[in-house]
């Protein structure tokens, strides 16, 4: 399959954004709509069959019309299933290229001194968040957002400003010093960089993902 | 007479620091990348490949004394950033010095080096 | 040139949300893995709205590299879906309102890949002649109507996504949807 089902989509509640198939008392909503002999909207019909999850609109169900009506986008459903399945070419060498180009156009961010006085030695920002923001991930419950370095002083030291989704099925404060001290040890062990300080904001709730929950369900009860 | 020029020297420097454990290439200038960025990009286009110099800068210490070199190198994952690069330092500085000596133009070379990137090894699973 | 790999330490359980995040900070890594979930998608997209593989491949990869230009001042406001959804909607139309006179023709299925036999169940000359008849009747589409059809119906957004995308509001496309469906219907009437 090229794509999924759309209609598997949780995203959008079952009618949620769509009228319920009403009576036409009022003006027809789009151009070229037309009024069935049972009162409802073309239109309405078509959205109901395309779009409602169970249950079904009673109605719908026992109407001849309604039921006409949908049968006639039958063919056109059958075509728009097999043209989903269809997979697009070129994905896999489209990937490469867009990358090829991002690559080329790397940004680098400030340069900041490795943790060496006597040398003039130095690492991009972005080189040393990407592995920093790592070191983050590595602590369970806790992914890092935004990772900043600046230098401090005249020397070697760098200060690092993070920012931080959490889980909240532990302390929070617990979970800070844990990323904090596997940020210190990265920053010396993988870079060589000697940071002074890691400033950590948790900014947001580290949701399980994917948020389709495929996990078995965790016991509900306390 | 040209021996002792830029494009050598570029080269020579270039090599040093590619020779390095742990560099995984060097980074192309903004220059270079300008230009693979505006090499075709369609289908079958062949990838625009940059020279191993274009990470390699040399200028002329400002009082003429001698020159500067700056080597711009990305990393493989799995070492540590500043031991490779201060191998990388002391063997570009050790080559070019070298270098220029075996062309009878002997002068003082300092290096900097900017890791710009670190590269995830092909051989990690 | 430095070979390239996606680094194994990054983690695939990462919202999109966070990559964004991470790229627009130059990240290129967590850019690679938002390009490996949305190109499939995105791309089918294109195919649709072009009518070609060629110019659709080629307005996703500008919409890639728009987004990577433009990642640092992006706001989060939309989805980083529903953000690319709808460069990669303009970069299109823009494509076509640059190449119009002659209208393209939709070969979706015209010119099956040589691969199609091997890794697709085989399905019938009927089928494939329908799904045509259904790509032609699409390219006969009004761009607009065609985009919100192609979103609904192939990619399962909702209407207020759709809005979002085509910068118009849920009750236009729901017009435009039903007009497409309309036409589409009377297209294929012969295969009934």
């Amino acid at each position: 399959m090229a794509l999924d089902d759309p209609h598997k989509r949780p995203s959008e509640p079952p009618g949620a954004d769509r009228p319920r198939p009403g009576s036409a008392a009022d003006e027809p909503p789009f151009a070229d709509d037309e009024v069935l002999p049972c009162g409802r909207l073309l239109s309405s019909v078509w959205e109901e069959a395309h779009d409602a999850a169970p249950p079904p609109d009673p109605h719908t169900v026992s109407c001849a019309h309604c039921r006409e009506a949908v049968e006639g986008l039958a063919t056109v459903n059958a075509a728009t299933r097999a043209l989903r399945a269809e997979d697009p070419p070129g994905l896999y060498a489209l990937a490469d290229r867009v990358m090829d180009i991002v690559r080329a156009e790397v940004r680098l961010g400030r340069l900041l001194p490795l943790a060496d006085p006597d040398l003039d030695l130095r690492i991009a920002e972005s080189a040393a968040a990407k592995v920093l923001r790592q070191a983050a991930d590595t602590v369970p419950g806790a992914r890092a957002a935004t990772c900043r370095l600046a230098p401090e002083g005249n020397g070697t030291d760098v200060r690092v400003t993070m920012t931080l989704d959490a889980a909240l099925d532990r302390p929070l404060p617990d979970r800070v010093h844990q990323v904090r001290r596997s940020v210190l040890h990265s920053a010396g062990q993988d870079l060589g960089l000697a940071v002074t300080a890691v400033d950590i904001t948790v900014v947001d709730v580290l949701e399980p993902w994917p948020p389709l929950g495929h996990a078995p369900a965790t016991g509900g009860g306390t | 007479m040209t021996v002792t020029g830029t494009p050598a020297l570029l080269g020579a420097a270039a090599e040093a620091a590619l020779a390095v454990p742990g560099v995984a290439g060097l980074q192309p200038r903004l220059g270079h990348r300008l230009a693979a960025a505006a090499a075709p990009t369609r289908a079958n286009a062949t990838p625009h490949r940059t020279p191993p110099e274009a990470g390699v800068r040399a200028d002329r210490a400002p009082d003429g004394s001698g020159w500067h070199i700056e080597v711009r190198c990305v990393m493989t994952e799995g070492r540590r950033a500043l031991d490779i690069a201060r191998n990388v330092h002391d063997r570009v500085a050790a080559t070019v010095m070298a270098h220029l000596a075996a062309h009878g133009a002997a002068e003082p070379v300092t290096v900097a080096v900017t890791v710009t990137g670190i590269a995830a090894r092909r051989d990690a699973a | 040139m430095i070979e390239h790999t996606a680094s194994p330490r990054l983690r695939a359980d990462l919202p999109d949300r966070l990559l964004a995040v991470r790229a627009a900070e130059g990240d290129d890594d967590s850019f690679a893995l938002l390009v490996q979930r949305h190109s499939r998608p995105l791309l089918a997209l294109a195919w649709c709205i072009m009518g070609n593989p060629q110019d659709a491949e080629e307005a996703v990869q500008d919409a890639f590299v728009s987004a990577w230009r433009r990642l640092p001042e992006y706001r989060h406001g939309a989805e980083f879906r529903t953000w690319m959804y709808r460069i990669t909607v303009n970069r299109c139309l823009t494509m076509r309102r640059r190449r119009r006179p002659p209208p393209l023709p939709l070969d979706i299925v015209a010119e099956p890949a040589t691969g199609d036999a091997w890794s697709q169940p085989a399905r019938t000359a009927e089928q494939d002649a329908a799904t045509a008849a259904l790509s032609r009747a699409l390219a006969e589409l009004d761009a607009g109507q065609r985009v919100c059809w192609v979103l609904r119906e192939l990619h399962g957004l909702p209407y207020k996504e759709i809005a979002q995308v085509t910068h118009t509001n849920e009750q236009t496309v729901r017009g435009r949807l039903f007009r497409a469906r309309r036409s589409l219907q009377e297209a294929m009437g012969p295969w009934r």
